[in-house]
């Protein structure tokens, strides 16, 4: 709950600062590999670490992860985009053919 | 003279009776224009970097083959390890889920828990609601998680869910659970795109509405809270336990979160047989559902507008009614055609024009909200309706009737016309080819049980995986209208899940 009360307040500073992690926390702990999982589970981080989720990490695991966020709501915000535009462009099409007397 | 002018009521009826088996496809539309908007309604910037404790509740029953993978996952999540603990609920199983159990509660002394019903067969809810009965006797949860027995966590999806319960007004959340089938077999294919249509597509819209129809049961996270304000435990009076949770977590003011950004991996279906059974319980769940709370639908929620809800309701109505919407629609457009030919091609006209735009849109805007399930399934996805639908759809919308396109092919093709019925006796048949294709998708479920091989892919592929989960709609509504038993059937999984990449 301290979390809760002392970490929701400042979450936009949080976002803000976001930025200023340095490098990714992968190269940090290279024993972390999710990112080459392939269905392999046995790759997972091993065990009973305790202080990699020190408080410090957790904060900063929380701003990648909204950092990340945000900017996969950006991208997704273009791609959406993207489907309408094909929509449209079909329905162009669409109309284009209708106003052709095909018989 | 057209009928129009003989019997205008008549063909205003019938002209209304076919729109609205047009309307979940025009529903779907607007519900889908919502995705691009639903960046400015993430739930993301109301987070914080909160880690409660978690119980993380699995029934299994003879889930023994899925197990170690399921809990290994968990165990890897970048999480304080102190802040997890696994409950399996052992419900009565007959492999040796036992066994292994012992061994995982050694390898993670203090963080697995092994819980077993020995009188076992009731269901998952019967299940959970054991676990649930055990974990909240004492203070140390915080949060619930409620996971299938073969899902696979990826190590930051717990993190991403938690993040949400910072903020109090929440009350659930949900994740993206993608199709994880390791064998990665054709049907596995479709179903990695249904879910691509409704969870990271539509679960985002809803996003927007504010108002979710269900928490997937496979991975949904409950703060401690608002688990014990919805009665400590989860329904059994329904075969759709998971949508009774979300939708009384709503109702009584808590916002339910779909994050599309964190992801889980489950084993589906193998086989049509096993994914027909799937669907025609959760379908018989929803219709229970909507007996159940009968008097909460077009009313406006504590998170919800009046106007939003109305717009999910309509949306929740025409997918529940969309056998019978297109069965009516189908029956009165054949009607049409005895009586009006002119007036009934028009109606096919501008209803296939109009499917084709809403097709097109749902497909793309689906594929592109998630690439990876788009190069996985990108084969499979416009295939969905079916080739003959889309061969109907198209060529309609396109002008050149079905009929005329069919007729001439065939003569060009054979050089002669004398043994092809007229274009107009042609015509009838993609008037009801939903009818012809919603059994005959039956007939592949039934060769599939048989273990014919390539013809059941083969129906499939021509009739539609979505007149698939049509019929399987309608099996539900029989069952449901003969009042049977209401049995928990379990969706046969091998163990193989995997995270695809």
């Amino acid at each position: 709950m301290k979390f809760k009360k002392d970490f929701r307040d400042k979450r936009v500073e949080d976002a803000a600062e976001s930025t200023n992690v340095q490098g990714d926390y992968r190269e940090q702990y290279p024993a972390y590999d999710a990112d080459e999982l392939h269905g392999e589970i046995g790759k997972f981080r091993p065990l009973g670490d305790i202080d990699f989720f020190s408080e410090v990490h957790l904060e900063e695991f929380y701003r990648k992860d909204l950092r990340i966020g945000m900017d996969g709501e950006r991208k997704f915000f273009y791609r959406e985009l993207l489907a309408v535009v094909v929509t449209f462009t079909f329905v162009a099409i669409l109309i284009l053919a209708n106003s052709v007397h095909l018989r | 003279m057209h009928i129009l002018w003989t019997a205008p009521l008549l063909v205003l009826c019938t002209f209304g009776i076919i729109s609205l088996g047009a309307t979940p496809g025009f529903l779907s539309f607007l519900q889908f224009l919502l995705l691009p908007i639903s960046r400015w309604s993430t739930h993301l910037i109301h987070t914080g970097p909160y880690y409660p404790n978690v119980a993380v509740v699995i029934p299994a029953w003879d889930e023994a083959l899925s197990l170690r993978t399921t809990i290994t996952a968990m165990m890897g999540q970048e999480y304080p390890p102190e802040r997890i603990r696994v409950y399996v609920v052992d419900d009565a199983s007959t492999d040796y889920t036992p066994e292994l159990m012992r061994k995982l509660v050694d390898e993670y002394f203090g963080r697995v828990f092994y819980l077993r019903r020995e009188k076992g067969g009731e269901g998952k809810a019967a299940a959970l609601n054991y676990g649930f009965s055990k974990i909240l006797e004492e203070p140390w949860a915080q949060s619930l998680l409620i996971i299938d027995a073969d899902v696979i966590f990826t190590p930051s999806t717990l993190r991403k869910m938690t993040r949400h319960l910072a903020d109090p007004t929440v009350g659930a959340v949900a994740c993206y659970i993608k199709e994880g089938s390791a064998s990665n077999h054709w049907l596995s294919r479709y179903i990695a795109f249904e879910y691509a249509i409704a969870q990271a597509g539509a679960r985002r819209t809803f996003n927007v509405i504010g108002y979710q129809p269900c928490l997937a049961g496979g991975a949904q996270l409950h703060s401690r809270e608002n688990f014990e304000a919805i009665g400590g435990r989860i329904d059994t009076s329904t075969l759709a336990e998971d949508t009774f949770t979300t939708i009384t977590t709503q109702q009584l003011g808590r916002q339910v979160i779909f994050d599309g950004t964190t992801e889980v991996w489950a084993e589906e279906p193998a086989s049509l047989g096993s994914l027909w059974r799937q669907r025609v319980r959760w379908a018989r769940g929803n219709v229970q559902i909507s007996l159940v709370f009968s008097k909460i639908w077009f009313r406006p929620t504590p998170n919800t507008s009046y106007l939003k809800k109305i717009f999910y309701d309509l949306i929740w109505f025409s997918l529940l009614f969309m056998p019978f919407l297109a069965t009516a629609s189908t029956g009165c457009l054949i009607f049409l055609y005895f009586v009006d030919q002119p007036e009934a091609w028009y109606l096919m006209h501008f209803t296939a024009f109009f499917c084709v735009v809403c097709w097109v849109y749902v497909l793309s805007a689906s594929l592109v909200a998630d690439p990876q399930t788009a190069r996985r399934s990108w084969v499979y996805a416009p295939m969905f309706p079916g080739v003959i639908s889309l061969l109907i759809i198209f060529s309609c919308a396109f002008r050149p009737e079905v009929g005329w396109l069919v007729y001439h092919t065939a003569s060009l093709t054979t050089g002669s016309t004398s043994w092809i019925p007229s274009t107009n006796a042609l015509m009838i048949f993609p008037y009801s080819w939903i009818l012809i294709a919603m059994p005959m998708t039956w007939v592949a479920k039934y060769l599939d049980d048989r273990k014919v091989k390539y013809i059941p892919r083969f129906i499939i592929f021509l009739c539609g995986y979505g007149a698939l989960l049509l019929a399987a709609s309608c099996s539900a509504w029989y069952f449901e209208s003969r009042k049977a038993e209401r049995t928990w059937d379990k969706t046969l999984k091998s163990g193989a899940a995997v995270v695809h990449v």
